[in-house]
């Protein structure tokens, strides 16, 4: 038994009692030093968390006639017309269309470049509307609220105490201890997606790396005063003064270390369909995908956001246009890749902290639980529906209520070929994952 | 007049240093009197406003008012956008409690009529054929109140409250800055009043109500799947009054068997969607319900169009109130923001708020219980009385305990914003005329009501990865602290210490207009640095200097006066306190 494997043992064991975090992070400690030479091959995850709740149930959307019809008879005023919809050329579920506005990712899908996980969210257990409406136990915690659903989606636990994300949890067993620069880098935000145990990410904009002004050590002249300030970031005493000089401490490194490192990588010359914030900061994360041989690190995590998708009021003007912004992002992005040679070694997907009512207030929707997902990149098996495809139909089996569709595929399902695609072993999923041996494999591959 | 006192200030202050000055542990001079003093306010509250009384301080030890310079600069840190050394010599000399009368009483400033007035000032945006007010301009009229209004208190308070009922401009209302500002100027109106008519201000205000959904909002009609809108319903739940779990007086989790306790569901929430229904702006009829832009009116609270009220369900709130069928619109929205006000969560809801945004970031549950019960009875009686939860929240003897007997972690990472204020404030902004637009957002990551949603800047539970976290410790403000952050304030820091334009520069016309005079603190550093590292100490750092960063500070200036004149010195010592981990931090 390795080093590797022994800490992994004991993490699965700790994990069946009243895991310490504390003690856990202690071990992984012990473990930094043998992640660092791992991998000889190089990947990337890109997660797009779409905050407010993706009305995804208006992304795909069936074609059939009886199916449509019971769309649009469900969806009122807020269905896509028709005469709006692309095809999605596939046989995996019934026909499925997007709408026009949305029409980038059709492409991405009917060209192989992308797939959609549908009909997904937090589960505790896999159960039925029967179940789960006699016994409420059975439903995840504070379900339909914004900020705890992002926290299920992002911790992976299905609880909202946990404080590490599972993109931070396989930072915590791959990350390189010889650096203080993390893997993970976040374009959208500080995020619980990417917090480990021990793993940090660092946010930045999408201008790049910023200098600092009066504690630049490239100017010799500023040489006394950042030789004073040092002595004045080591008198810092109290837990707040030390941790935020510890802070200081690490942005000066890893902005250095980093700046360097996109020196010599050129702005992408692939024209992205959309110049929003979100294209931004995909077109920064390819940059920093192409520095990776110079920065050494083997494994890398990503997070961009896009914000608006809590559409209560005006939802056939704001949807269409998030729709577009995040299809011809992801598409520029994809681009991108490829003319920068990485696409091989990327997947990206989206988040959301839920689905949104099938039943309207007039014009906008309410916070729903389940919803489709995309899924992107070379890697993945494209063009595939992976998951159930609800009808979009009231009062059915699958709707807890109001439209609020049940998921039949969990996160940990979704998560743990993610992170086997990434490197990690079983048991090492199962630390990621705790709660994945209640659902097993998933029915479908994404890779 | 200003150059003479910071060298009385010096002199003096060198002088007492000699004699303790800066122990800040004792509070010689002052009576040890506990927090009981009767006032007689009369602010602009429609309910009665009394200071706690001793029937809800008698339970915890007796408080002790501390007039030390430090403490004063400490309060004010704690209830103002930053010290100023007037402000420390009035508190040291009257007390707090009569900082406090004054600071209640005090005129209230206008961010609609300061947004407006800058806008008007603003050769650029007529340039633009701008016909309203853009964010810029709102935010330099909170800064230019931030730095000048003569309430600093209601202001700050208004500023905790405004994250706590967010509406933010990164949204519709992004076009009705100067309706923004009048929403923030309510809340500044109700800061010291109670808090069950804050909550119908805002519930009834038309900038709520397009921001989460209510105006507009409509009853049910099933045949065609529309249901009311949750939105308002929900959030006013979760975010301004009881949150999302029942809660003990101190503000720790009530369990049974071990697990939390729902506040409502999801059946809890459709009914009061269904309440929330019939809300329109001011002036609008049945007839022109779809024709919304004919009673456009931002400035008077919704007004109720019975037709479109889901009058005929019945609707079971909290705690099984239950409001019949037939019910008229208004007397249910009473009954609902009754239901919500009465519940028994909203004492530590909202006393955890305001600690956290006033005080400490992990307040003891036993301060948040005292604050609580400020806020459940005023000692008169009275329920929601936020004169007196402010009161008790800055006279605690949590928040005036001297630094040196508190927990190492007590204080909080200041909220970007502020401290920016501070560092201005601390030394006076030198500028004719009104402000230009303020992008506060490129330095801070951070606008007043500018949130990314309604969930605020932060959440009030983030901790950072690492110590604080490992220490089971939050600091809400690191989550927009981030790595580009950490930068842009310390380059914010040393815009305005080191690179602001000379006075002579903004005479002329420099095109930011705006910097501060450190040529009157000349005087201070012409016979020895420490006059005025004594003034950095005293009024950046509340007397916290420890000696080693001192020590830095004077070896530096020994190297520093070799090439830079004094004003250059004095900027180099200003930049080397504001950029610090220290001043990043309120204790």
């Amino acid at each position: 038994m390795n080093r590797r494997q022994f800490l992994a043992t004991s993490i699965g064991a700790t994990l069946g009692g009243i895991a310490s975090f504390s003690t856990l992070a202690n071990q992984l400690q012990l473990s930094q030093a043998i992640s660092a030479h791992r991998f000889s091959d190089y990947k990337a995850l890109v997660c797009i968390f779409l905050y407010g709740g993706n009305d995804s149930f208006n992304l795909l959307i069936p074609t059939d006639n009886t199916s449509y019809q019971d769309y649009s008879r469900t969806r009122q005023t807020l269905a896509v017309p028709r005469e709006q919809l692309v095809t999605l050329n596939q046989s995996d579920a019934m026909p499925l269309a997007m709408p026009d506005s949305a029409s980038a990712l059709a492409s991405l899908f009917n060209n192989g470049r992308a797939s959609m996980v549908t009909n997904i969210g937090p589960m505790l257990a896999p159960a039925t509307k029967t179940e789960l409406l006699s016994n409420d136990a059975l439903q995840p915690p504070q379900l339909f609220s914004h900020n705890d659903q992002q926290a299920l989606w992002q911790n992976g636990v299905m609880d909202t105490g946990t404080t590490s994300g599972w993109g931070g949890r396989m930072a915590d067993l791959l990350m390189d201890a010889d650096t203080p620069l993390p893997l993970s880098f976040s374009l959208g935000g500080t995020n619980l997606f990417q917090s480990g145990r021990q793993a940090q990410h660092y946010v930045m904009n999408t201008d790049g790396v910023e200098q600092f002004g009066g504690l630049n050590p490239e100017f010799d002249w500023n040489n006394h005063r950042i030789e004073h300030y040092l002595r004045i970031l080591n008198a810092a005493e109290d837990t707040f003064s030390r941790a935020y000089a510890q802070k200081i401490l690490a942005v000066r490194e890893n902005n250095a270390m980093l700046s360097s490192a996109l020196a010599d990588i050129p702005t992408t010359d692939v024209t992205y369909g959309t110049t929003e914030n979100l294209a931004e900061q995909l077109q920064m994360i390819a940059r920093i995908i192409q520095a990776q041989s110079v920065l050494g690190q083997r494994r890398q995590i990503f997070f961009a956001s896009l914000g608006g998708f809590d559409t209560h009021d005006n939802q056939v003007n704001q949807l269409p246009r998030l729709q577009t912004i995040l299809s011809e992002a992801m598409a520029g992005f994809d681009a991108d890749l490829q003319a920068r040679g990485m696409a091989d070694n990327v997947v990206t997907f989206t988040q959301s902290e839920f689905g949104r009512t099938l039943t309207s207030n007039g014009d906008g929707t309410d916070h729903g639980w389940a919803g489709h997902q995309v899924i992107m990149g070379s890697p993945v098996q494209g063009g595939r529906i992976q998951g159930d495809v609800p009808e979009q139909v009231i009062n059915s089996s699958d709707d807890l209520g109001d439209g609020r569709i049940i998921p039949t595929t969990s996160i940990e399902q979704f998560g743990a070929q993610v992170a086997q695609w990434f490197g990690l072993g079983e048991s090492e999923i199962a630390d990621v994952f705790p709660h994945y041996h209640r659902f097993g494999r998933a029915g479908f591959e994404l890779f | 007049m200003q150059q003479l006192r910071l060298t009385q200030f010096g002199i003096i202050c060198f002088a007492l240093s000699l004699i303790g000055c800066g122990g800040g542990s004792s509070d010689s001079g002052t009576p040890n009197a506990p927090l009981t003093s009767p006032t007689t306010t009369t602010s602009s509250a429609s309910t009665t406003s009394t200071t706690p009384s001793s029937s809800t301080t008698s339970s915890s030890p007796s408080v002790v008012v501390s007039t030390t310079e430090n403490d004063a600069a400490r309060f004010l840190t704690q209830a103002t956008f930053g010290p100023t050394l007037d402000e420390i010599e009035d508190v040291a000399q009257n007390g707090l409690e009569a900082w406090l009368d004054a600071q209640i009483n005090a005129p209230m400033s206008s961010h609609r009529a300061k947004t407006l007035a800058i806008f008007n000032a603003d050769q650029n945006a007529r340039d633009n054929n701008a016909d309203s007010p853009w964010g810029g301009h709102r935010y330099g009229a909170w800064m230019d109140i931030a730095i000048h209004g003569q309430d600093q208190l209601r202001q700050r308070v208004a500023f905790a409250l405004s994250q706590l009922f967010v509406v933010s401009d990164k949204s519709i209302l992004d076009g009705q800055q100067l309706d923004v500002a009048g929403y923030y100027d309510g809340l500044a109106l109700h800061a010291f009043g109670n808090y069950r008519d804050l909550l119908e201000y805002v519930t009834l205000s038309p900038v709520m109500g397009v921001y989460l959904n209510m105006l507009g909002n409509e009853k049910p009609d099933l045949a065609n799947n529309i249901r009311p809108d949750e939105n308002y319903a929900r959030e006013v739940m979760q975010l301004f009054t009881i949150g999302l779990d029942e809660l003990n007086i101190d503000g720790s989790l009530r369990l049974v068997d071990g697990q939390p306790i729902p506040t409502y569901d999801i059946n809890i929430v459709k009914a009061y969607a269904h309440v929330f229904t019939g809300w329109h702006f001011r002036g609008t009829t049945a007839d022109t319900w779809h024709r919304w832009w004919q009673n456009r009116n931002f400035r008077n609270p919704m007004t109720l169009v019975p037709e479109y009220h889901a009058r005929d369900v019945r609707k079971t709130l909290l705690n099984d109130v239950v409001v019949e069928p037939g019910t008229d619109g208004e007397t249910a929205m009473q009954m609902a923001l009754d239901s919500l006000f009465e519940h028994p969560n909203v004492g530590p809801f909202v006393a955890k708020h305001m600690i956290q945004r006033l005080v400490t970031s992990n307040p003891s549950p036993q301060y948040i219980a005292r604050i609580a019960r400020v806020f459940n009875d005023d000692g008169s009686g009275v329920r929601g009385n936020l004169e007196a939860v402010v009161r008790a929240t800055l006279l605690d003897e949590a928040a005036r305990a001297p630094i040196n007997e508190q927990a190492s972690s007590f204080g909080k990472i200041k909220e970007p914003i502020i401290r920016g204020m501070q560092l201005i404030r601390a030394f006076g902004l030198y500028k004719d005329g009104e402000l230009g637009p303020q992008w506060l957002e490129y330095p801070h990551n951070q606008a007043p009501l500018a949130a990314p949603s309604v969930f605020n800047f932060f959440l009030d539970d983030f901790s950072p990865v690492g110590q604080l976290a490992d220490s089971g410790l939050v600091a809400p403000e690191m989550q927009i602290i981030n790595d580009t952050f950490m930068v842009r304030n310390s380059n914010h820091a040393g815009w305005w210490s080191m690179w602001v334009p000379s006075t002579a520069e903004v005479d002329g016309g420099h095109e930011r207009g705006m910097t501060i005079d450190y040529a009157q603190f000349t005087p201070m550093i012409a016979q020895n640095v420490e006059p005025f590292i004594d003034y950095l100490d005293t009024v950046l750092l509340a007397g916290s200097m420890s000696s080693e960063m001192r020590n830095a500070m004077t070896s530096y200036d020994v190297q520093a006066r070799q090439w830079l004149n004094d004003r250059e010195r004095i900027q180099e010592l200003v930049f080397l306190v504001t950029g610090s981990p220290q001043f990043a931090v309120q204790r």
